[in-house]
């Protein structure tokens, strides 16, 4: 399998404190990975690095064969790698609906600007039907075909994070980085969302799991990277990485 | 679907009534205060228009009084000092608001909520300034008279008061019918998707925080242009004073009394009806403007936060606050017997 992205060195510091310490790790095209590791171990740093909305001090990213070190989130979005967040996950605010949700997040497909929709040209209605249709598959793929008129913000955590993954897919993104996306969330609603974003995996998607809860991420995960004070301490299958020692002492055998 | 349906039937109907009473309140009477009023409301409608923009961006732009003068000293520039047409002031007066905050627009929006406000109103301080301190033959100084009446072969812009209404009216309509398209297409919904709490997420689904902002930006600047060219073509003179911080933050009380979340309907009610209580009393009972405002302000934001706007859902929109408290106490009251019965 080709490697979609890895790192070289990374490092990341807020002045005293090392956030990521010389850090590589890769992803290959076509899998899931789960990135765990304790509170504070630079899951949610390494996720900023990545996407663009922190530099690094040193060290690069490659993305494709390509320097991505340093780009704005804009460009590497532009590019394919999209992510989502553990707070804000969804356009809430001004009643959006589900379906106006994903709308807005196939921006990157739209190819028309201002000026054709002051006008509403033909070709811009046009683009307007195509996300639709475009827009309701997904929909169709996470589940929420039947919410889709319902305003967003109201709907349960469990289907929001739902839409959340689908807002990722409408960009057409190569990499889909989730951060936590089921915290919050019970162990059943968990797995369903993650069992389906793994087989997101068959339709040609990458995936980047953060997960703070180890055995619901064990399951869908096909390899894992385990972080610690921001540096990789473990990879593997989920099988190895469970038996390895310092994972258990860093983390596995804190929890319990 | 059919009440949909219906319900946009009413819309239209209603649209369509108060562009006739537009047109024809000339006809109802031409005098010349009463036209004043319908004027001056209709040139502020474009600003606050203009504003509710940007707010729609998620910023609070309190400098609009800055890019109304850049719009109404440069296109007195353009027929007091270069004896050119109105016709070709007018666009200029906007395009001028547009240029300056094409320029500075990018470094206005590095900053965020408070930052901006506080930003956007020393950059609106900082336009009235040089205004004040630019020579004459630029266009600027202390006080600019003798602008010149619109000219137009047939139309008698110097006697009545009527065809300036007509074309206060033209341009107001122009304005809404730009921000009515951006309300409904694609574009405006991305440049709601920029504002404050989510735009982190929007920026990550690969929607430029800056473009869409700078977007909305500058083209809210270009209609506050507009405007501010309509007003020096209508008061024929010009003095810095005329855009001070009051002027800036009587457009977010315009916006805030006629619904701020209402892009079209809430600017343009807030301006006509502050603008016309302000004439009225400054007229019959001067001195007493601004205690009725501020008294108006605590009244819609006691009873009607979202603005008279809001009142197109009925009387229902109305708060009574001290009714809501209750309602409070008796849930809490009920969930503390329900709370009992499960022990």
């Amino acid at each position: 399998m080709a490697i979609l992205l890895e790192t070289k060195k990374l490092t990341k510091r807020f002045g005293g404190l090392l956030a990521i310490d010389k850090l590589e790790f890769h992803i290959q095209r076509g899998e899931v990975l789960g990135l765990i590791g304790p509170n504070g171990s630079g899951k949610s740093t390494l996720f900023n690095l990545i996407s663009g909305f922190l530099r690094p001090t040193s060290g690069r990213i490659l993305f494709d064969g390509k320097e991505i070190t340093g780009l704005s989130p804009e460009r590497t979005s532009g590019l394919g790698i999209v992510r989502s967040w553990q707070a804000t996950t969804i356009f809430g605010h001004f009643e959006r609906t589900v379906l106006e949700n994903i709308m807005v997040a196939s921006h990157l497909r739209e190819r028309t600007g201002f000026w054709e929709a002051l006008l509403s040209t033909p070709g811009y209605r046009r683009e307007g039907e195509e996300l639709e249709k475009e827009a309701l598959r997904l929909l169709d793929l996470m589940g929420l075909l039947e919410h889709k008129d319902r305003i967003a913000m109201n709907m349960p955590v469990a289907l929001q994070r739902r839409l959340a993954v689908a807002n990722c897919l409408a960009t057409h993104p190569k990499l889909v980085m989730l951060d936590e996306p089921v915290a919050g969330m019970s162990m059943e609603e968990s797995r369903d969302l993650l069992q389906r974003v793994s087989e997101l995996r068959n339709q040609g998607y990458t995936l980047l799991i953060v997960e703070h809860n180890v055995r619901v991420a064990m399951d869908v995960c096909d390899r894992m990277v385990v972080l610690n004070y921001g540096r990789k301490i473990a990879e593997g299958p989920p099988t190895e990485v469970r038996q390895n020692k310092e994972v258990i002492a860093a983390y596995l055998g804190e929890e319990g | 679907m059919k009440s949909d349906y219906k319900r946009s039937r009413v819309k239209t109907i209603i649209v369509a009534g108060a562009i006739l009473t537009a047109l024809s309140m000339p006809a109802i009477s031409q005098n010349s205060f009463f036209l004043n009023m319908l004027i001056m409301s209709g040139l502020w409608s474009i600003l606050v228009l203009a504003w509710s923009l940007i707010w729609k961006t998620g910023e609070f732009s309190l400098g609009m009084a800055g890019f109304w003068a850049i719009g109404a000293y440069s296109s007195t520039y353009i027929t007091n000092g270069l004896h050119l047409s109105f016709w070709l002031a007018l666009p200029f007066g906007g395009v001028m608001a547009s240029i300056v905050s094409l320029i500075f627009g990018p470094i206005i929006l590095r900053t965020r909520t408070l930052y901006f406000a506080g930003i956007t109103l020393a950059f609106s301080e900082m336009v009235r300034l040089s205004i004040q301190y630019m020579p004459k033959e630029l266009g600027g100084g202390f006080d600019l008279t003798g602008i010149p009446h619109p000219y137009f072969p047939g139309i008698d812009f110097v006697g009545s008061r009527v065809p300036y209404y007509y074309l206060v009216l033209a341009v107001l309509l122009i304005t809404v019918l730009v921000m009515w398209r951006i309300d409904q297409s694609r574009v405006g919904r991305l440049m709601e998707a920029v504002g404050i709490h989510v735009e982190p997420l929007a920026r990550s689904l690969g929607i430029g925080g800056l473009k869409y902002k700078l977007m909305g930006f500058v083209i809210a600047n270009f209609f506050a242009g507009l405007s501010g060219a309509l007003l020096a073509h209508y008061w024929l003179v010009l003095y810095p004073d005329s855009f001070t911080m009051h002027q800036s933050l009587l457009v977010q009380v315009m916006a805030m009394v006629g619904g701020a979340n209402y892009l079209i309907l809430g600017p343009i009610i807030g301006a006509f009806v502050m603008t016309i209580s302000g004439i009225l009393l400054q007229t019959f009972l001067p001195g007493l403007d601004l205690l009725f405002w501020g008294v108006l302000v605590v009244l819609a934001i006691f009873f009607l936060p979202h603005g008279l706007a809001s009142l197109e859902h009925g009387v229902s929109a109305i708060k009574l606050p001290w009714k809501r408290a209750k309602a409070v106490e008796i849930e809490d009251e009920g969930e503390l017997v329900g709370a009992g019965v499960k022990e």
